[in-house]
């Protein structure tokens, strides 16, 4: 997988890199025009070096080849992912921008002079969600939260989740942002064992066709984020489909707090606390308390 | 006198080979524009519907073609699909009948491809398509007169240096 960043770092960037880092463990890289590259590990934070022993300095070129091999030169065919701040790419490998906005009336339009790039590797961890599968289906729950804040690996998790209800559950993943599945020409490049999946398609959208073509018993979706999802995703839950989704937050306790999230709190049966010390560890498994 | 028939022959034949070389010279050129006009416009109407990336219309472009343009678009793609930076790959262009200011002018307007959100993208099209339509116009009066001019000559010359030499 790490392979794949090959194609988006020029060469000599690549290069120092790998011979930094041990490839297998890379889950960011980022890249800021004038400053050091900053790599992030499943252990540690780091930047690059050259040769010399001297700080890595990313240049425009190095975030203008990324993007130019992110969109397939074709800036023109990714610009509404642009404007809302990713690009997908090859294998689920996502990248943020960070540039200037091109607004007209209070619409953006584009996103220009990109300056910050973060460049999310996905991973496939067969096992992590062992403890979390277990325990939900001894609860017979059919809806799990996974709550964390940005990097402890909610979607790694999901992404289990959702190959091992596979084979027990028809499941549909709903992957917005074409992490979870990372399909290339509709197919999935990671293994989600039996799911369905429709990818880049706004959830509320997504949720509403599918739930009544394909029938699901479970769905799969990452990063609830806005009111309207919170909205969509309970109601999903009180027509009876279960619900394995994903939230940043520090913990169960700030989401309560969240106008926009306690109502999941009250929905959800079992909410699963992920770390990042190292990426992925299981801080708390907590079922709803009912009656 | 057979030396002298088969010398004057050879003078005949090898003057007009290289008119007709001349003539093909121009009609290359011809064909470069043209085509190149042909790929604006399937650029124009496969941004402004589909959004199709670059590298597909040219894939579409160049299927089952072989002209000059069509090679070197061919390559061009490939070299970017091997993940050479985009510059490199427009420097590269083999368009051997044009001169090398006229190449800079691809090699530019195929630079600026897939840099820009649709809107601009077709607009700055639409600058090439007008711009490079202009040459296509030139090249083909070009073709008509040069190249029709330099064959005659050459066919003329041919025929004197046999008449000359028999």
């Amino acid at each position: 997988m790490f392979s794949m960043f090959g194609a988006l770092l020029k060469k000599g960037l690549y290069a120092l890199i790998a011979r930094e880092y041990d490839p297998k463990t890379v889950t960011e890289i980022r890249l800021r025009t004038g400053r050091p590259v900053v790599v992030q590990t499943i252990y540690k934070r780091g930047i690059v070096h050259l040769a010399s022993g001297l700080p890595y300095k990313a240049e425009q070129d190095d975030i203008a080849h990324a993007l130019a091999v992110a969109s397939n030169h074709s800036i023109y065919a990714v610009n509404d992912d642009l404007v809302r701040g990713f690009l997908h790419f090859s294998g689920g490998i996502r990248l943020g921008a960070c540039g200037e906005g091109v607004s007209e009336r209070g619409d953006m339009l584009a996103l220009k002079s990109i300056s910050s790039l973060m460049l999310r590797l996905p991973h496939e961890v067969k096992g992590c969600a062992d403890a979390v599968f277990s325990r939900l289906l001894a609860a017979d729950a059919k809806t799990a939260l996974i709550i964390s804040p940005p990097g402890c690996g909610k979607t790694t998790m999901l992404r289990e989740l959702a190959r091992l209800f596979s084979y027990r559950l028809n499941t549909l993943i709903i992957d917005e942002r074409l992490e979870l599945a990372a399909c290339v020409g509709g197919a999935a490049t990671l293994d989600t064992g039996e799911c369905d999946v429709i990818s880049g398609v706004d959830k509320t959208v997504a949720y509403e066709n599918t739930i009544r073509a394909m029938s699901p018993e479970l769905i799969v979706t990452d990063e609830l984020f806005r009111e309207r999802e919170v909205a969509a995703v309970l109601d999903i839950i009180r027509s009876g489909v279960g619900v394995l989704a994903s939230v940043h937050a520090k913990n169960l306790d700030a989401l309560k707090k969240s106008a926009v999230f306690a109502p999941l709190v009250d929905t959800f049966e079992c909410f699963v606390t992920l770390g990042n010390n190292p990426v992925g560890k299981i801080l708390d498994i907590e079922f709803r308390k009912t009656g | 006198m057979v030396v002298n028939f088969i010398a004057g022959g050879m003078f005949a034949v090898g003057s007009s080979l290289i008119g007709m070389a001349a003539r093909r010279h121009y009609r290359q050129r011809l064909e470069i524009y043209s085509e190149l006009c042909a790929f604006i416009n399937l650029l124009k109407s496969e941004i402004s519907f589909l959004k199709t990336p670059v590298g597909g219309v040219i894939d579409e472009f160049c299927q089952g073609k072989n002209g000059v343009f069509h090679a070197a678009l061919k390559k061009y793609n490939e070299d970017l699909k091997k993940g050479a930076p985009q510059n490199q790959c427009a420097e590269n262009l083999e368009l051997s009948p044009l001169k090398t200011g006229e190449k800079k002018e691809i090699s530019k307007f195929l630079c600026s491809l897939g840099k820009l959100p649709q809107k601009e993208q077709l607009n700055e099209l639409e600058c090439y398509g007008a711009k490079f339509s202009v040459l296509q116009k030139k090249s083909e009066e070009e073709c008509k007169r040069l190249g029709g001019m330099y064959l005659k000559l050459c066919v003329l010359l041919g025929i004197a240096l046999m008449i000359i030499v028999l």
